[in-house]
């Protein structure tokens, strides 16, 4: 089986320029145009929540991130020039909140400790099959370089170049990082 | 090759990056490879499906709506933790208003008078915004009491009643979570009929 191109995500907006395709809801949404945000904000809240909530382990903490993201593309939108897909570049913003989000959330176990009701790692699913719910604890359970390739590369759909570009790591590094990945759930699954 | 392949050769053989050819001899011939190429295809591709299976949570989008219409409340506080005490608290706050809310009425009904203090110093044509409330919370509770009062209704039509009644509550707890000083009573309590919205569709769904 030879497995195509990333998917583009997305949800059903479609990729163009024309009045209902991404570039074009971008650039109205460049201009103040609160509809055509509030599209791109439906096409890609379940992306950018469930990739928050995956490098997280947390989906109160995913809510904030979600909230954080969007408030900060809508903020930053005017500075968005278009060189990446609107995919890309709220999946950057969606990293870089969530790992401040884990920080900050270290920093306060530090303090107080963590809270006495703390579930485990994995973010529970509706996952009816175990076989899923096996897989989000080891996605858990990957160390955070690999963990964050994966679910870009994979679960979010990007390219090797977007995820690079999305890291701030070189494509080599992708390949190596989701490669890691693979080998230790792999490893991980086999156990079960 | 008499050696096995690397970690990043399976890999980019099994995401479609190409490498395949140059191997295919060697994957013929040995079993270990190809096994690992056979687990590594099966865990992307149950991997990317996990793309289809995360919602977030659709009360979020009243939220965002709200931070967007005031930036300089939206700014986010690191949260503590979940405690489910004050989730659990918050919503049975708005069930104890609706219920005395529907007292309230059948009462006044009952003994004739008017049901806000002030209502007498108002035109009978402009209800105070209390009272538009009292009586939304009457009508709301009231409903939801004929639709577990039915039994004549399928369990499909139970269900989507339940889900317009969570959506409802939800629609109530970020209004009043704009009244000070309830702002994150709201926002925690808002996550609580989510959850109940989750936890019911999963048990009950059709």
């Amino acid at each position: 089986m030879d497995r195509r191109a990333p998917r583009h995500p997305g949800g059903n907006i479609e990729a163009g320029s024309g009045p209902g395709g991404e570039v074009g809801l971008v650039a109205l949404a460049r201009r103040g145009d609160r509809r055509a945000f509030d599209s791109l904000f439906r096409a890609h809240r379940d992306v950018v929540f469930g990739l928050a909530a995956r490098l997280t382990n947390d989906e109160d903490l995913a809510e904030e991130v979600l909230l954080e993201v969007f408030t900060a593309a809508w903020q930053g939108l005017p500075t968005f020039r278009g060189e990446s897909r609107f995919s890309t570049w709220i999946c950057s913003i969606a990293v870089n909140r969530s790992r401040q989000a884990v920080r900050a959330r270290q920093r306060r176990w530090r303090r107080r400790g963590p809270p006495a009701a703390l579930a485990s790692a994995a973010v529970e699913r509706e996952a009816p099959v175990e076989t899923a719910i096996d897989l989000e604890r080891a996605i858990a359970e990957l160390p955070r370089g690999a963990r964050e390739v994966l679910l870009l590369r994979h679960v979010v759909g990007l390219s090797c170049r977007e995820t690079a570009s999305v890291l701030g790591v070189s494509e080599g590094t992708v390949k190596s990082q989701a490669s890691r990945a693979c080998a230790l759930l792999r490893e991980r699954l086999s156990n079960e | 090759m008499s050696e096995h392949l690397s970690e990043l050769q399976i890999y980019a053989i099994a995401a479609g990056e190409g490498g395949a050819d140059d191997v295919s001899g060697h994957l013929r011939e040995c079993a270990e490879c190809a096994a690992a190429l056979r687990e590594t295809r099966r865990v992307l591709t149950t991997v990317e499906g996990l793309a289809t299976r995360t919602r977030a949570p659709r009360h979020l989008e009243l939220e965002l709506e709200r931070r967007l219409r005031a930036p300089d409340r939206g700014a986010l506080d690191a949260r503590a933790g979940f405690q489910p005490g004050v989730l659990i608290r918050a919503a049975a706050l708005l069930l104890i208003f609706a219920a005395g809310a529907l007292a309230h009425a059948t009462w006044s009904s009952v003994v004739g008078i008017g049901s806000s203090a002030g209502e007498a110093e108002r035109p009978a044509a402009a209800p105070s915004p209390a009272l538009t409330v009292q009586r939304a919370g009457t009508d709301y509770v009231a409903s939801i009491a004929r639709l577990v009062a039915d039994t004549a209704i399928s369990g499909a039509e139970r269900h989507a009643g339940r889900e317009v009644a969570l959506a409802a509550l939800a629609g109530a707890l970020h209004e009043l979570s704009l009244l000070p000083p309830g702002a994150a009573l709201g926002e925690d309590a808002g996550r609580t009929v989510d959850r109940l919205r989750r936890r019911t569709t999963r048990i009950t769904a059709p």
